[in-house]
């Protein structure tokens, strides 16, 4: 390396250049480097895709005003149109009488009873002035009232007159 | 030259290597204008130089988990980048020319005024000027100048032969004379 070589060099090694945010970018582009952290881009495409998930759900599976037909709401009429239903069971199935049975009926737990209408023995009805509320032709199941997964004739069997020994009414004396 | 890196850059390595972003943005950014010097020399252009030193950065990042700690870590860069500059030119360049080294004694210049002339201009100026340099001129003259590289070894570098080597530092050093006194 001659005298021309190193004053060259010299020079040159003096020279340094400044760094500018461009060059970061460019390399973040040429190096294929995310432009957002993983965690921001985590929450990002996780909240589209939930988005995307909830609107498919939304627009999918029937919305519960649009099951409303009116054949399900002339059979709703017709079954509240049933007077034993009518004059038996609804007082029964108050909120009231609902939340004052539900422990006795846990506390006491009865053997499954069939779902006729028709007691199988003596012992299901402590008044026989429940039998008489009970109407002749067994309904189907798939009709059958029910509160909290429960016939509502089970609850009508488990509670018994002195449980309720203020109740204004009797069932049997709300009969025409 | 061999000083081993200090404790806070041994710090920003170690977080580099777990792909810390901040950490693999400060190195970046703190070794960024040295090496986009080397990367300038060795290209034609400022586009050029900024690809390679994309590229360099790339090999550099990649790299750090074979860099040893006893030597120099911007010496350990800078190596990485000279060979980042030398095969971008392999694979943007025409296949050079073979030149035998009878031809390159004649093409010598004598030294007249060059240094004067030299000492008056500009680092900027002076990179324009090897800038200006074919190719595979400027490539043997960084070679030979900056990188202190022996003909033998740069002649196995670009897969050239020893003469052409030798014709390409005069061919580039005859230029540089040239375009200097004509500055």
């Amino acid at each position: 390396m001659d005298q021309f070589d190193q004053e060259i060099k010299n020079i040159l090694n003096s020279k340094t250049y400044s760094y500018k945010p461009q060059a970061w970018s460019a390399f973040k582009r040429h190096s294929g480097m995310p432009a957002m952290n993983i965690g921001a881009k985590i929450g990002l495409f996780g909240g589209i895709a939930a988005a995307i998930v909830g609107g498919i759900l939304f627009f999918t599976l029937p919305h519960p005003v649009e099951s409303i037909t009116d054949n399900s709401i002339a059979a709703h009429e017709q079954n509240t149109s049933d007077p034993t239903l009518a004059d038996t069971v609804s007082p029964i199935v108050s909120s009231e009488t609902v939340a004052t049975t539900e422990p006795i009926v846990t506390a006491s737990p009865k053997p499954k009873q069939s779902y006729s209408q028709t007691p199988t023995s003596s012992e299901s009805f402590e008044h026989s002035q429940a039998s008489a509320t009970a109407p002749t032709q067994p309904r189907p199941a798939t009709q059958q009232p029910s509160h909290y997964g429960r016939p509502l004739e089970i609850l009508v069997d488990t509670i018994s007159s002195n449980d309720f020994p203020d109740y204004p009414a009797k069932p049997a004396d709300m009969l025409p | 030259m061999n000083t081993k890196p200090c404790e806070e850059i041994l710090q920003l390595i170690d977080n580099c290597k777990k792909g810390q972003r901040r950490a693999i943005h400060r190195l970046f950014k703190q070794y960024y204008g040295s090496l986009f010097t080397v990367c300038m020399r060795y290209a034609h252009c400022y586009e050029d130089a900024q690809d390679m030193v994309n590229e360099g950065f790339v090999k550099i990042f990649a790299g750090l988990e074979t860099y040893q700690p006893t030597g120099s870590f911007e010496a350990w860069m800078k190596t990485i980048m000279v060979n980042a500059a030398l095969d971008y030119l392999r694979k943007y360049q025409p296949p050079a020319e073979t030149v035998s080294y009878d031809d390159v004694a004649d093409d010598v210049l004598p030294h007249h005024d060059e240094n004067e002339a030299l000492s008056k201009l500009s680092a900027d100026e002076l990179m324009e000027l090897i800038q200006q340099l074919p190719d595979m001129s400027r490539t043997v003259f960084n070679l030979y100048v900056f990188e202190e590289m022996p003909h033998a070894e740069i002649a196995k570098q670009l897969n050239i032969k020893e003469g052409t080597s030798h014709w390409h530092l005069n061919f580039a050093r005859n230029k540089l004379k040239e375009a200097i006194k004509n500055k």
